[in-house]
């Protein structure tokens, strides 16, 4: 039973979230399987990417970084993994319900489960880069430890914060294509605002914190760097306050998005 | 008990200028309000449904009839969740399989078996419950040879017996139907009618909207009848059926509007055999049409053309007068003519009327192609109706044929 009247009501909107998670996750396998239905190379497309960013890396910024030192390849290849993930996971987030505008229209369904089904959908391009990356981290000259074994907690944070950016962009692309046309450049930005050509060390330490705090994706980022580069564990500071950022913009945009559920269909 | 309850319900629709809001736009008339302007936007609101309080108890079968625009599409959407209301509220009881539009939720990339799934689950199904009927569906839907193949290359037939096999077989609280029937062809739309029926003994509620009168007073116990977002009546379905085409009766004749010399059609009335005024007409009974035209003078040779069609297919019968025929009808500026059918080939079910008038030598169109009402065609009453079948899913002309065995 449902009342249309009634308002916002997190405990609620969770669990009727979690009755539909057959379409999270219908939404995601839909995703995946036309993603590359048509390419003849499929989700090889996934490591093309990171690699090819990795080759102009080593090529231009290694001389303008300057003294990069010997794990710079590896730590960087790890960034680039996370960061497509991320910048590609948090794009499909945003545009999802525009995608899904058909649908929107004509069935109901929990709004926010489109855009989880499409974070999710790159979660498999995720684990085959890892695959890849346990195989050349090494030859690029990183260490093998145990810590790898961390490699899930950067990733879930990853995860979590571009479901937190797509989740009220998703909400705003419905009414205002605007946010699709803008979310490109502001990746593009925030690669560079990210240590993924850099290591963090190139700021100074006074700012990690602010850096983390203001760019949640800082300290996943440079965990991954420090567990495929270094062979060390992640900045637990570092992670602890990116994951606070990312708390706090979870818990807006949710809300965000849930106010603006209703009128959805009626302007898509 | 009631499954679904309308208090107070207005649903307002913004109409706005260009579909989509742009936010430089907006933007810009935020900083017009701010400075005291007046925005340029036209922001015109539509209201679609008005004040409305509606209760549909568990397991009926109800209809919503009305006229396009009436509301009914709003709120079987309203019902559906798809879209909330401005004012009041509306509540559900219970599980609701919406079939609101052809192919809604059906992914043209992926494959019937996949749809299937991936439908199930927009419907709030479990993979378990789907699979559980999967040959059902699958046989329902006639889509055996076609299960592995993606549904892009389905035909629109095929899309909507998919998607109605899904949404009735996965045996929702609530199952809802839109008009999508109308797609299908007859034997398909028989065989639905024949589930729904079935869905309704099982206790499902069911709420149909439709312009098939004669599918609707087949299929439902209950009518609701609503006219620009208001309820006019709601009650047992032959009483709401009666007063709704007795309103179509005062509707076929067309209001007078503004004069500006071109040749309109000013009254439009329908009658039958003992001279009654009505809409409402048995299968192969006569049908007198009166028409009156209003031009800016007297026309040479004028040549009336009708039409009927289902709203569908084609034009089921083109009928128009020979150019000697009425040729001193129209001396006078307002003038009328009679269309005499002597047995109404039609199966039951509504039909839209239109009309076109061309005139001179050589003719000339005075008066496009208008819709001027719609008829509504009953089961039969006692015509042919021992020996041949009529069928309110088939195709629509009706033959009076007799069979006999020989001896």
């Amino acid at each position: 039973m449902y009342d249309a009247a009634a308002g916002f009501d997190l405990v609620g909107s969770l669990r009727e979230l979690w009755s539909y998670r057959e379409v999270i996750w219908s939404f995601g396998m839909r995703r995946l399987r036309t993603r590359y239905k048509q390419a003849v190379f499929g989700i090889g497309w996934a490591v093309v990417q990171p690699l090819a960013f990795l080759a102009l890396f080593l090529v231009f910024l290694d001389r303008v970084v300057g003294d990069t030192g010997s794990t710079y390849a590896a730590g960087s290849y790890a960034a680039l993994v996370g960061w497509q993930f991320a910048s590609t996971a948090t794009t499909a987030g945003s545009s999802a319900l525009v995608t899904e505008s058909g649908m929107l229209r004509k069935v109901f369904f929990p709004r926010e489960a489109p855009v989880i089904g499409a974070v999710g959908a790159y979660l498999p391009d995720l684990a085959i880069n890892t695959a890849l990356m346990v195989v050349l981290v090494p030859i690029l000259g990183g260490r093998f430890g145990p810590s790898w074994l961390l490699v899930p907690l950067p990733y879930a944070l990853l995860c979590v914060t571009a479901l937190a950016i797509g989740l009220p962009l998703a909400a705003l692309a419905v009414y205002y294509r605007d946010f699709l046309y803008a979310l490109p450049i502001g990746i593009q930005l925030l690669l560079f605002a990210s240590p993924v050509a850099y290591p963090i060390d190139q700021l100074d330490e006074r700012w990690h914190y602010v850096y983390a705090f203001a760019n949640p994706m800082v300290g996943p980022l440079d965990g991954l760097r420090q567990i495929f580069g270094e062979a060390g564990v992640p900045d637990w500071g570092l992670m602890a306050t990116s994951a606070t950022s990312t708390a706090i913009i979870l818990v807006l945009g949710y809300r965000l998005l849930k106010a603006l559920d209703r009128r959805m269909a009626d302007v898509v | 008990m009631w499954a679904v309850r309308f208090e107070g319900v207005t649903k307002r629709y913004r109409l706005e200028r260009t579909k989509y809001r742009s936010l430089r736009a907006d933007v810009a008339n935020l900083a017009r309000r701010a400075v005291g302007a007046t925005p340029t936007e036209n922001r015109a609101e539509m209201e679609a449904l008005s004040d409305l309080d509606l209760e549909i108890d568990e397991g009926t079968t109800s209809a919503i009839v009305g006229r396009n625009g009436a509301g009914k599409s709003t709120a079987l959407r309203l019902i559906s969740r798809i879209t909330y209301p401005s004012e009041g509220r509306v509540r559900v009881r219970g599980r609701v399989g919406a079939l609101i539009e052809v192919g809604a939720g059906v992914h043209p990339e992926l494959s019937g078996r996949e749809n299937i799934g991936l439908y199930g689950s927009f419907l709030g199904f479990s993979r378990a419950e789907i699979k559980q009927r999967f040959d059902q569906i699958v046989e329902f839907a006639e889509v055996e040879h076609a299960v592995d193949m993606a549904v892009k290359y389905y035909s629109t037939g095929m899309k909507l017996r998919l998607g109605f096999a899904i949404a009735s077989f996965l045996e929702p609280a609530i199952f809802i139907v839109d008009e999508s029937l109308a797609v299908g062809d007859g034997a398909f739309q028989a065989k639905c009618i024949n589930r729904m029926q079935e869905l309704g003994s099982e206790g499902t509620t069911i709420v149909f909207v439709s312009h098939e009168l004669a599918a609707v007073e087949a299929l439902c116990e209950q009518g609701i009848w609503l006219d620009r977002g208001r309820l006019i009546q709601q009650g047992p379905i032959s009483d709401v059926l009666r007063a709704y085409s007795r309103s179509l009766d005062q509707g076929l004749s067309l209001e007078q509007g503004d004069h500006d010399g071109q040749l309109r059609c000013v009254r439009a009335t329908t009658s039958n055999s003992l001279g009654e005024l009505t809409s409402t007409f048995g299968v192969g009974e006569s049908l007198k049409l009166d028409l009156a035209f209003a031009g800016s003078g007297a026309l040479e040779q004028p040549q009336v053309n009708l039409r009927i069609t289902d709203g569908e297919r084609e034009d089921l019968i083109e009928c128009g007068s020979a150019p000697e025929a009425l040729d001193s009808a129209a001396t006078r500026a307002t003038w009328s003519v009679r269309c005499t059918i002597d047995s109404l080939p039609l199966n039951p079910r509504m039909y839209q009327v239109w009309c076109s008038v061309l005139a001179g030598t050589p003719p000339t169109r005075e008066m496009n192609w208008t819709e001027i009402g719609a008829i509504r065609v009953q089961p039969p009453n006692g015509w042919a109706s021992e020996r041949t079948m009529t069928s309110i899913a088939g195709p629509p002309v009706a033959v009076n044929a007799k069979w006999e065995i020989e001896p």
